[in-house]
């Protein structure tokens, strides 16, 4: 079955780059400018198999996201894969600590990248 | 002698006849026997000379068989181990499309996201992201040249101390001969290593050229700390970004001049029909 991912970054640089890393998936992509539309396309699609997740976002932040999602309970099997451009210890040790399964950090390291995906699609099957 | 000694002395002949003849009777049994067995034994002479030719050639055909069957084993080994190799070259081979399909998709991005907008500021935020997001500096700066004064300026940073920065002179210091000559600034040595950063001597400087005329520059004074070095990608970056992101600016910024001077000369021609 096609998996979906939804990418929550508020660079279309990065939504563009995701995709194009992704596009060996065959995956649906379902896109998001900051985590508060990130919430609402969760609700739209409730099937979303992965969440891709950036940090450091205008309106709603990651770290803020992962609360509300571990709040509403309903999306909480869904595996969520946080990214920090700074590296920062801090941001992704927060993240991870909230629930989030996986990281990467900026600029995104394709062979890194898709051995963290791989793992967690065999995960979910 | 009298009759009865006689009589047993015939007898006693006649007994020893007797045994005489069953010993000579079957003495000519054995020989009998004995003539029947050489017989038998020339046959199987017979017999074995006559087999042995045929039994000695399936011995040769079966030898002739295991010497091709253990050359075939050979070739086969020879060939399983080149198909190894060839394997192995395919499995290097894959990396190597992979990492260059990677670079590919990174230059295919930032140069679609860089001609994506006519919008000034929204292409030095793009040029911000790629030096950001895909080649991982921390600390940057974009400068563009004011062809009167002849001096750079800095419009777009990230991760600097924000205090107002002098412009720079074309031809003075590394980012002002960057500038004049059009070629690219690499730092020598190890571009990690940096405790603190110097503006007058950065990491990268790298010209915003429209064919040989420089608009500006795109200046890196340091990565990311995840980013130990730069790689080949970042280089094609580098030297996309010079052509690409000038072109960009430069287009952008004309555009939203002449949109001005439409909606000036539009305004005028309003005020025109009013009166």
């Amino acid at each position: 079955m096609m998996k979906k991912v939804l990418i929550v970054d508020d660079s279309a640089l990065i939504h563009q780059m995701y995709k194009m890393i992704l596009m060996r998936y065959r995956c649906a992509i379902v896109a998001a400018q900051n985590g508060q539309i990130g919430l609402d396309k969760l609700a739209q699609h409730p099937d979303i198999d992965l969440v891709l997740l950036d940090i450091n976002m205008p309106v709603m932040g990651g770290l803020e996201f992962i609360k509300k999602v571990k709040e509403l309970g309903t999306y909480e099997h869904i595996p969520i894969v946080i990214s920090s451009t700074e590296g920062k210890e801090e941001d992704t040790d927060r993240g991870i600590a909230l629930g989030a399964r996986g990281y990467v950090t900026k600029p995104v390291q394709p062979s890194e990248f898709h051995a963290l995906i791989e793992a967690l699609f065999a995960a979910s099957r | 002698m009298d009759t009865t000694e006689a009589g047993a002395i015939t007898k006693k002949v006649e007994d020893f006849l007797q045994v005489f003849r069953k010993g000579e009777e079957f003495t000519h049994e054995l020989l009998n026997e004995n003539e029947k067995l050489r017989y038998k034994i020339v046959q199987l002479e017979g017999r074995t000379r006559t087999a042995e030719p045929s039994g000695s050639g399936q011995l040769n055909s079966l030898e002739e068989r295991l010497r091709l069957l253990e050359e075939e084993n050979r070739a086969l080994l020879g060939r399983y181990q080149q198909v190894e190799e060839e394997n192995k070259d395919f499995a290097n081979r894959y990396v190597e499309v992979e990492a260059e399909n990677n670079n590919l998709a990174n230059l295919y991005v930032a140069s679609y996201q860089l001609h994506s907008t006519l919008d000034f500021n929204e292409s030095l935020k793009i040029i911000l992201e790629i030096v950001m997001n895909l080649i991982g500096a921390e600390e940057f700066s974009i400068m563009l040249l004011d062809e009167k004064s002849n001096e750079l300026s800095i419009v777009a940073q990230e991760g600097m101390a924000t205090q107002p920065r002098a412009a720079i002179r074309l031809g003075h210091g590394i980012i002002g001969k960057t500038a004049r000559t059009g070629e690219a600034y690499y730092r020598k040595g190890d571009p990690a290593d940096v405790t603190d950063v110097d503006y007058a001597n950065p990491l990268v400087c790298i010209p915003l050229k429209i064919k040989e005329h420089v608009i500006g520059t795109i200046v890196i004074y340091k990565l990311l700390v995840q980013k130990s070095e730069l790689t080949a990608v970042d280089y094609e970056l580098f030297s996309m970004l010079a052509g690409h992101a000038a072109t960009a600016l430069f287009s952008s910024k004309l555009y939203s001049e002449s949109e001005r001077k439409l909606t000036t000369i539009q305004s005028f021609l309003d005020l025109m029909k009013e009166k």
